[in-house]
């Protein structure tokens, strides 16, 4: 072959290349157009803190996580507990928060701590603590995480009981039994001794008799009350009230403090 | 330095060329380079393929999610049943004859849980699957928190697993009305001979029979009229010397009371105050009444999963 045929051939080679990649750009750009693609991300899951970034809600009550303080074998965690419900006074326990503190209506109690090599321990709290104590199962060991596994929710059931007024005489009331242990007739007045004998349960809070005749003058006495009647003509029975709360378990599963994600 | 390495300096290599064989490569090459440019140039002005890709851009729509959090107005599980407060029901008691519903109740986000009103009580209904209703006979609430209450339904028949739902039908908001009045006071223990009448709208009007300040305490007795859904009543007393000055005040502590037509208020002597009443010449009785009005609403909570127990 001459060098024109050698041209020629180059020629032919070059119009086939162009005309090959041409035709396979267009090919992509087509199926880019004609099929447009859409990006999706993620759900947005996160709900803006109540009170303070960081924040953990049970039901209604914001759990503020502290510090986490290791010390021979012991892991103490502090936290607070703000409110949302409804209050007679103002709160002024944690001032700085994103809005005014309510009423606690829910109460930690039931927890676990997991280790970095993956062992359990569990721990308990009442209703007045800000802290939780664990002990390391091994003193090497470092904590991965801590979730609250249970906790009581503040509830009022209205309870009242009728007991005649007379030495001994008692009544059954939801959360123990009242008695009169004593009718004191004075010149002037009445006095009644009442007394309470409730479950041993650290968390019943709050047991609050109160007669529910406003007549009669209350005062308390260990292990129950005194009530005094202005005259010496009492009535024949008493109505008195429970007017305090209940405290109902709850079991879930809130992760408060994560190794991971702690700075 | 020779002449030689000095040309050899500025030797080129294609100084050369002309001397070497004719390439036999070299036509393949410009044809290949020619084709390439010819093609090119056809493509492009009968606007073929490359102009495809100008006219049509790609279409592509990217939808980006920021993550921006959510603000809900209430806690979760909450429903609305008054301005800015909601409830949850938390838990049925069964006894005898009687089922109670117990709730909490919270503030909306943003709202001061001190400040917010909080109906005293209200008409509510319990529903059965069954088709059957029950209406409320008491609203209750414990001493210190308004943010627990239950509603009590007189029920001989009913057991557990029945209840479906419980709707508020009417809810008792309340009216703040106040007043003062202005007494000569005497000495400890300050009493009144007469029933004092304190009028306080158009419609309610106050009446206090019996009313006692002592050294550290005081009570009053008092009986509303004009307010057919009850009233809670509270008063301070504060005691001021000839030129108006304070000198002390009695005070009742806080407690969640109930709607009544009548009542007592226990009060206390405050103090950092002196401790004794010397100097006071006349007592502010200064009043706040809360008396219920009824709202016809209908708010439904559902008792799907809640707890049921004795």
């Amino acid at each position: 072959m001459n060098g024109a045929g050698r041209f020629g051939v180059g020629f032919l080679i070059g119009v086939i290349l162009v005309s090959a990649v041409t035709t396979r750009l267009a090919g992509d750009e087509a199926t880019t157009t004609t099929e447009p693609q859409t990006s999706l991300g993620t759900t947005p899951t996160t709900i803006e803190p109540w009170f303070e970034p960081g924040e953990v809600m049970i039901g209604a009550t914001a759990l503020l996580p502290g510090s986490l303080d290791v010390k021979d074998g012991i892991v103490t965690f502090h936290y607070d507990l703000v409110g949302l419900a409804p209050t007679l006074v103002e709160n002024e326990t944690a001032p700085g928060l994103a809005m005014p503190a309510g009423d606690v209506l829910e109460f930690p109690e039931i927890w676990q701590l997991t280790t970095e090599s993956g062992k359990t321990v569990g721990s308990s709290t009442g209703p007045r603590d800000s802290s939780v104590r664990f002990e390391m199962p091994s003193p090497d060991d470092e904590v991965a995480s801590i979730t609250l596994t249970g906790w009581r929710v503040l509830i009022h059931i209205g309870d009242s009981v009728s007991v005649p007024l007379e030495n001994g005489a008692s009544g059954e009331l939801r959360r123990g039994t009242v008695t009169v242990s004593a009718v004191l007739e004075q010149s002037i007045s009445t006095v009644v001794h009442i007394d309470f004998e409730g479950a041993e349960d650290p968390w019943q809070v709050r047991v609050d008799l109160r007669p529910l005749d406003p007549h009669w003058n209350v005062s308390s006495r260990q292990a129950g009350m005194q009530l005094t009647w202005n005259g010496t003509d009492p009535p024949p029975t008493i109505v008195l009230e429970d007017a305090g709360y209940d405290l109902v378990p709850v079991s879930g599963s809130l992760l408060v403090y994560d190794a991971a994600a702690t700075p | 330095m020779s002449r030689i390495d000095y040309e050899e300096l500025l030797r080129s290599p294609l100084d050369d060329l002309d001397s070497r064989p004719p390439s036999r490569v070299a036509p393949l090459v410009s044809g290949l380079v020619v084709g390439l440019l010819t093609a090119y140039l056809v493509f492009t002005l009968l606007g073929g393929d490359g102009g495809a890709v100008a006219e049509a851009p790609p279409e592509t729509t990217t939808t980006t999610v920021t993550a921006a959090a959510v603000a809900p107005e209430y806690a979760a599980g909450y429903v609305e049943y008054a301005p800015d407060l909601a409830a949850r029901p938390e838990k049925i008691v069964v006894e005898d004859n009687v089922v109670t519903v117990a709730f909490t109740s919270v503030v909306a986000r943003g709202a001061d849980p001190a400040t917010t009103p909080w109906p005293h009580g209200g008409s509510w209904s319990l529903e059965t699957a069954a088709g059957v209703a029950l209406r409320s006979d008491l609203v209750e609430f414990g001493v210190s928190s308004p943010g627990a209450f239950s509603v009590r339904f007189p029920a001989a028949t009913l057991g557990p697993g029945e209840f479906d739902t419980v709707r508020l039908l009417e809810r008792w908001d309340t009216d703040e009305l106040t007043a003062t009045v202005s007494l000569p006071f005497v000495g400890e223990p300050m009493r009144i001979d007469e029933p004092l009448s304190v009028p306080l709208s158009e419609e309610v009007t106050l009446l206090i029979p019996t009313l006692e300040l002592g050294r550290y305490q005081g009570s009053i007795d008092w009986t509303i009229s004009g307010a057919e859904l009850g009233a809670t009543v509270t008063c301070v007393a504060r005691l001021r010397d000839g030129d108006g000055g304070l000198v002390g005040t009695y005070e009742a502590s806080p407690s969640v009371d109930a709607l009544s037509q009548s009542g007592r208020i226990d009060l206390d002597w405050q103090r950092p105050f002196p401790d004794t009443q010397e100097g006071a010449v006349t007592v502010d009785l200064e009043w706040v009444v809360d008396a219920a009005t009824a709202t016809p609403t209908a708010v439904e909570f559902s008792l799907d999963g809640v707890a049921v127990g004795a």
